[in-house]
């Protein structure tokens, strides 16, 4: 699921670089990962919404690219960052979307059934949970474990995104994952037996 | 067991919603058009400057043909509301800034050498007050401007005003008819004299100042030149630096960063300079600067008030409006008229500007108050070109 990141003359800080006396060149970004935020927007808030978040992304991006630290080579932990900004705005219907799965089964974020048409009415209890469990997170143990497991960037890439150091990531994935672990053993038949038991 | 340390990520939260369909750069439509006009319109901000290049006027030419000239540059400025630019649902004043910010760092200006001039002409309206027999009357006074000051502050600069009609404030008098020559010379000691300008005002200093946001927030919070809340007077403070100056392309858009920062800026759309051309305004306390709708350019200044206020107007009454018209360097002050050569013209260095403090008149912060009886005026204290405080004894 992960891009190669190009390197050299054309990596996102050569491109960024240009767009500052040639803003045409930050198309090229979007063209680049415009897809991979989505994708992963899409995930939290469903795929209307996420276009929505593309479009504020890029464009907050457009207007800070003077400020982009060219040494980052690779824009995706900035990109991801502003991104996460922007799903943040739409928290409430994040979680909302979060409680109906785990109430219905039925997720309200795979709109159509060319989508996702299995996982949509498959009410497996695990994806309850899951949904269960990511709707109790405080939006930062959130935005720090989905940063990871569902967009997949490294400690390091996630802290950049974030603007917090890399152990504070490590401990607010730990804590997550943890939780999310919890609500998953909930409804894991072994361990209700034995909470049946003490 | 090492999962307590790094728990692994849950299977089944990798894969919720995993199967989800991807959009290709293509499909997404309509967060490529939002970013396609952004470019194109930044495209067309920074062509701008390039398709109508500015042309510099020698000195001599403007003190010669200074009114013609100025009406000419006004005449070449578009009337009316510029057309709207695409703009996102909620434009806030930060947002209007760090446009304006980067429409100033990708707008070219000359450099000029430590000997030479800025020169900036504008129209301005402030208010004027006249003091006496236990009453107060203000009106709006609007003149014509043209400064040229030394690059860094060795030199004796000049200031001419030519006064244009008075207008009537809300709640205030008839203002009086302009009486007598219209055209007034003023030379402007160099700011190592005492009681001279600032030196904060000459462009050395400026082009000395950071240009990295932070940097130079820092500087002004710590610089301020007033006793305003700290917030009030850095809002205060940056206008005073961009005003009829030519800034540094990387300093006026730190600036405006600055300013984006400042807690308590709104947004005023359709906000006209004084020369009518309408922009997009960021306002603080009444304070604002206005920006082109399109090309996010400085294009002038506004002050409202805030509150009615006796014998001026109610809460909007437009106070002070301002519209830079031109920046430029030149090598030479422009020769002044014989005949004024009395009130202005090449002056001994540090010989104060006449205006201060034998005139009719004072200004406090281009607010202009003027006693009835011209010699009852006095001078309680000054610093600098500051007037902190003064009476009209009746």
């Amino acid at each position: 699921m992960k891009k190669p990141v190009v390197l050299g003359l054309t990596d996102d800080a050569a491109l960024i670089e240009r767009s500052r006396t040639e803003p045409e060149a930050f198309a090229a970004i979007f063209d680049r990962h415009a897809t991979e935020i989505h994708r992963y927007a899409s995930r939290r808030l469903g795929a209307a919404l996420a276009e929505d978040v593309v479009g504020e992304t890029f464009l907050v991006a457009f207007r800070r690219r003077d400020s982009y630290d060219l040494s980052y080579r690779d824009a995706r932990p900035w990109l991801f960052g502003i991104a996460t900004n922007m799903i943040g705005r739409h928290r409430q219907a994040e979680v909302r979307f979060y409680r109906a799965l785990a109430r219905t089964g039925v997720d309200p974020v795979i709109e159509s059934p060319a989508d996702d048409v299995v996982t949509r009415v498959a009410a497996a209890s695990q994806r309850k949970a899951i949904a269960a469990g990511l709707a109790k997170l405080s939006a930062a143990d959130r935005n720090t474990v989905l940063l990871v497991d569902w967009a997949e960037l490294s400690y390091h890439e996630a802290a950049n995104a974030l603007g917090v150091p890399v152990g504070t990531v490590r401990s607010r994935l730990n804590r997550a994952r943890r939780k999310v672990r919890e609500a998953l053993g909930g409804i894991n038949p072994i361990l209700s037996a034995e909470e049946h038991d003490r | 067991m090492t999962d307590l340390l790094e728990p692994e990520a849950p299977r089944e939260l990798k894969e919720l919603r995993a199967g989800i369909a991807d959009r290709g750069p293509a499909e997404l439509h309509k967060a490529r058009a939002m970013l396609s006009a952004e470019i194109h319109g930044e495209r067309r901000a920074r062509e701008r400057p390039r398709a109508r290049p500015r042309r510099w006027l020698r000195p001599a030419l403007v003190a010669g043909t200074a009114v013609a000239a100025a009406a000419l540059v006004v005449s070449l400025l578009p009337r009316g509301p510029a057309p709207r630019a695409a703009q996102p649902a909620a434009l806030t004043a930060a947002y209007v800034l760090n446009r304006a910010a980067t429409a100033a760092a990708a707008t070219p200006q000359p450099v000029p050498r430590p000997d030479q001039y800025i020169y900036v002409s504008s129209v301005t309206m402030y208010v004027s007050s006249e003091i006496g027999n236990g009453q107060e009357k203000s009106w709006l006074y609007r003149t014509r401007r043209q400064i040229w000051q030394s690059a860094d502050g060795s030199r004796t600069g000049l200031l001419q005003i030519v006064q244009q009609p008075n207008k009537k404030l809300p709640w205030g008098p008839t203002p009086p008819a302009l009486s007598g020559d219209p055209v007034d010379w003023t030379t402007l000691p160099p700011p190592s004299c005492p009681g001279a300008a600032p030196v904060r005002g000459t462009y050395t200093f400026l082009a000395s100042l950071p240009t990295d946001p932070v940097r130079l927030r820092d500087w002004l919070y710590r610089h301020r030149a007033g006793q305003n809340p700290a917030d009030a007077q850095a809002w205060t403070d940056i206008g005073d630096m961009l005003r009829e100056m030519l800034v540094p392309p990387r300093l006026a858009a730190a600036l405006f960063r600055v300013a984006a920062t400042i807690p308590g800026a709104t947004v005023v759309r359709d906000a006209a300079n004084a020369v009518g051309q309408t922009g997009v305004a960021v306002s603080r306390s009444g304070s604002e600067l206005i920006f082109g709708s399109r090309t996010y350019q400085l294009i002038g200044e506004r002050s409202v008030l805030t509150r009615p206020v006796a014998g001026m107007g109610p809460a909007g009454t437009v106070v002070a409006s301002t519209a830079q018209l031109r920046e430029a360097v030149v090598s030479t002050l422009p020769d002044v008229p014989q005949s004024r050569k009395d009130n202005g013209g090449p002056a001994p260095a540090c010989r104060l500007s006449r205006l201060l403090p034998t005139s009719s008149h004072v200004r406090v912060r281009n607010h202009r108050y003027t006693c009835v009886t011209t010699e009852n005026m006095q001078l309680l204290r000054q610093s600098g070109t500051e007037i902190h405080q003064w009476l009209c004894a009746d």
